[in-house]
């Protein structure tokens, strides 16, 4: 029995340390967007595919499922120049309308930055790395044939604004 | 007889007495090469392979002439130093601290914030004017030993002295400090 919970005891934070990339951000400078502005996550059955309207740029943003053991489920908001356009879940994407220029994109989980260049008239799409617990990592663009192959399997998701 | 010695003097001479390699001709500063360096977007048109995301070897070269990110897999971005806008750097330091939680689970937990280092990310944000007048940028990842040498290569190159409030990105800090009052 002691030796059981030793090991348990030994393991876990083993574990923790091999399996930590949710290690936390000390500094809350960047904002992503309006902190005290909350959200739930709609769901829609629908799957919209709109292209870019002249003078405009279109950005999918996609996340897939998590890496390693898959434990975070939660949304995750993105930010783009301090305003939050959407959330995502687990197999879900949203898009965006931009316009042209620098826009620079960020995550409220781990507060992941990334830039991106879009141009009037086409259109992106922005992949999130997932972790294995405190959700997504990184951003990514993607191409357009990665994309293609993602979409059909996942669901299109909208962020409503908590009252 | 004379040009043997000479030549011997040349060949043992010490190595930074050399005129260094990667020297470049012309007015300017040299040119430098960084090899550990990730990119986080902004080129035009360049897309990742999810599956070679976290890789660090990408080259980055600065020169008088040109700011270039070259790829792991070969893509290209290059920038003319005299377009740049705004050059940013933001170091976020991370620590262990989630783990102290684990002391409900395991106590053995309450060490490992103690015992495991803190780290400390290294971001470098460059805004510049594409040829057609559009707003672009490049965010990259420097590593520990090599962030101060990039700013100082990159101020060194572009002139951009001050960020304007305006133009400086998001959350990041000025690479300059304000003037004392």
């Amino acid at each position: 029995m002691a030796r059981k919970t030793l090991s348990v005891a030994v393991s876990i934070p083993m574990a923790c340390v091999l399996f930590a990339p949710w290690v936390v951000p000390q500094d809350e400078q960047l904002a992503c967007g309006p902190s005290n502005e909350k959200y739930r996550l709609v769901r829609h059955k629908d799957k919209p595919l709109p292209e870019a309207s002249p003078g405009k740029a279109v950005v999918y943003v996609l996340r897939g499922l998590a890496t390693g053991f898959g434990m975070y489920r939660g949304g995750v908001r993105l930010g783009v120049d301090g305003k939050w356009v959407g959330m995502t879940e687990r197999r879900s994407y949203f898009y965006f309308a931009a316009d042209p220029g620098l826009l620079k994109l960020c995550l409220d989980a781990r507060k992941t930055e990334m830039f991106l260049t879009v141009e009037a008239g086409k259109t992106y799409y922005v992949m999130m790395e997932v972790g294995p617990v405190s959700g997504v990592r990184r951003l990514l663009a993607i191409s357009e044939d990665e994309a293609k192959k993602r979409l059909p399997r996942y669901h299109y998701a909208t962020a409503e604004r908590k009252p | 007889m004379r040009q043997v010695c000479l030549f011997l003097l040349i060949l043992l001479a010490p190595q930074d007495a050399r005129v260094p390699a990667q020297q470049a001709s012309g007015v300017g500063m040299e040119t430098r090469t960084w090899t550990k360096v990730q990119y986080f977007g902004g080129g035009v048109g360049i897309t990742m392979n999810p599956k070679r995301l976290a890789t660090w070897n990408n080259r980055l070269t600065i020169s008088s002439k040109t700011i270039e990110l070259k790829l792991e897999d070969g893509q290209c971005i290059e920038i003319d130093p005299a377009r740049v806008t705004a050059i940013a750097y933001r170091g976020r330091k991370f620590s262990r601290e989630e783990l102290a939680a684990l002391a409900v689970i395991s106590p053995a937990a309450v060490l490992l914030p103690f015992l495991t280092p803190k780290s400390t990310e290294h971001y470098i944000g460059i805004q510049y004017q594409l040829p057609s007048g559009l707003p672009s940028g490049l965010l990259v990842r420097a590593h520990k030993d090599n962030h101060a040498a990039i700013l100082e290569a990159l101020r060194s190159v572009t002139k951009v002295t001050e960020v304007p409030a305006d133009a400086s990105v998001q959350g990041q800090e000025a690479t300059t400090k304000k003037p004392e009052l």
